[in-house]
């Protein structure tokens, strides 16, 4: 494998499909020879690490919710209370 | 790291509750007595749906908006978490933080949601060829510049900057690209579940779609955190 642009291909899917042995002997030996595929497939694993950490983090461009959609909630929240 | 900021300040909500009957706290074991002003304040507002809604209904609906990019259908979603969590409010105990308990419920919501009406939305557009190139590339198939090194994973995933920075890139993507992120990324879903939940038609279509949002995010990763981390 000579080039870069396929390892990077095969560096994004590598945890999504089992890749063909083919491809494996090829991005590995491309990558004993290419420091920037290294680098690239470093990214990819710290950015799949600290995605698993985001689940509650608020999100930081979000907007809140509307008024009205918190007046809906509570009138069902206050109904569904009632009836129990 | 991620829980510095302390989503459960009674001092402020209870205000806003004012003479709104509450809940009973589960751990008091009697039956709930709606209307009965509990002496035990703190717990209280923990279980007080109304409360919920006050103190997590933004950081729910923004958790359903990164995943749906639908506001009507993000707020359905939050009302049914809040109504689902106030009728198993008995079975919740206090093991879990209230916010994650209940992002925990929405995460399923959302779920259920995308895999009742994902196949409205068609994720196959002809712009998602395989064959298009995802990062770019010189003429030879080389790197232009080359990656930085963002320095040892496992320490630098630690990193709360990297975090907010990820965090906003994602935000940025496209909506198309960043449900399939966020659902597999961050809510760790296998591509199969992914397929199946917003009906996308292939699983190799599944893998450029997420290759895609991986190569934006790092680049803009890339581009907004490296540059703010030099200090």
């Amino acid at each position: 494998m000579r080039s870069c642009e396929r390892a990077s291909r095969l560096t994004l899917i590598e945890r999504d499909r089992r890749l063909t042995w083919s491809e494996r002997i090829g991005l590995t030996i491309h990558r004993m020879i290419c420091g920037p595929c290294r680098l690239y497939r470093k990214q990819i694993n710290t950015m799949r690490g600290v995605a698993r950490s985001l689940g509650d983090k608020p999100a930081t461009s979000a907007e809140p919710m509307e008024d009205d959609a918190k007046a809906r909630i509570r009138a069902k929240l206050a109904a569904a209370r009632q009836q129990e | 790291m991620l829980q510095a900021q302390c989503y459960c300040n009674v001092s402020g909500p209870l205000a806003a509750v004012g003479n709104r009957p509450l809940q009973a706290a589960p751990e008091d074991h009697a039956k709930r007595t709606p209307g009965v002003l509990n002496s035990a304040v703190n717990a209280t507002t923990e279980t007080d749906p109304t409360v919920w809604l006050d103190e997590h209904g933004d950081a729910l609906y923004a958790f359903a908006m990164m995943r749906l990019s639908n506001s009507a259908a993000a707020e359905d979603m939050v009302q049914e978490t809040l109504l689902a969590a106030l009728s198993a409010v008995t079975e919740f105990e206090s093991r879990a933080r209230v916010r994650t308990w209940l992002i925990g419920i929405l995460k399923n919501k959302i779920i259920d949601y995308l895999r009742k009406s994902g196949r409205e939305t068609s994720y196959d557009p002809e712009q998602y060829d395989e064959g298009d190139a995802i990062a770019e590339f010189d003429a030879r198939g080389h790197w232009p510049t080359a990656p930085s090194d963002w320095g040892d994973p496992a320490r630098v995933a630690e990193n709360e900057a990297l975090g907010d920075t990820m965090m906003n890139c994602i935000e940025h993507l496209p909506d198309k690209l960043r449900a399939p992120f966020v659902l597999r990324e961050i809510d760790g879903l296998s591509t199969d579940e992914i397929v199946d939940a917003l009906g996308i038609s292939s699983s190799n279509n599944l893998w450029v779609i997420l290759s895609r949002g991986r190569e934006r995010v790092r680049k803009c990763v890339e581009n907004n955190w490296f540059g703010a981390a030099v200090q």
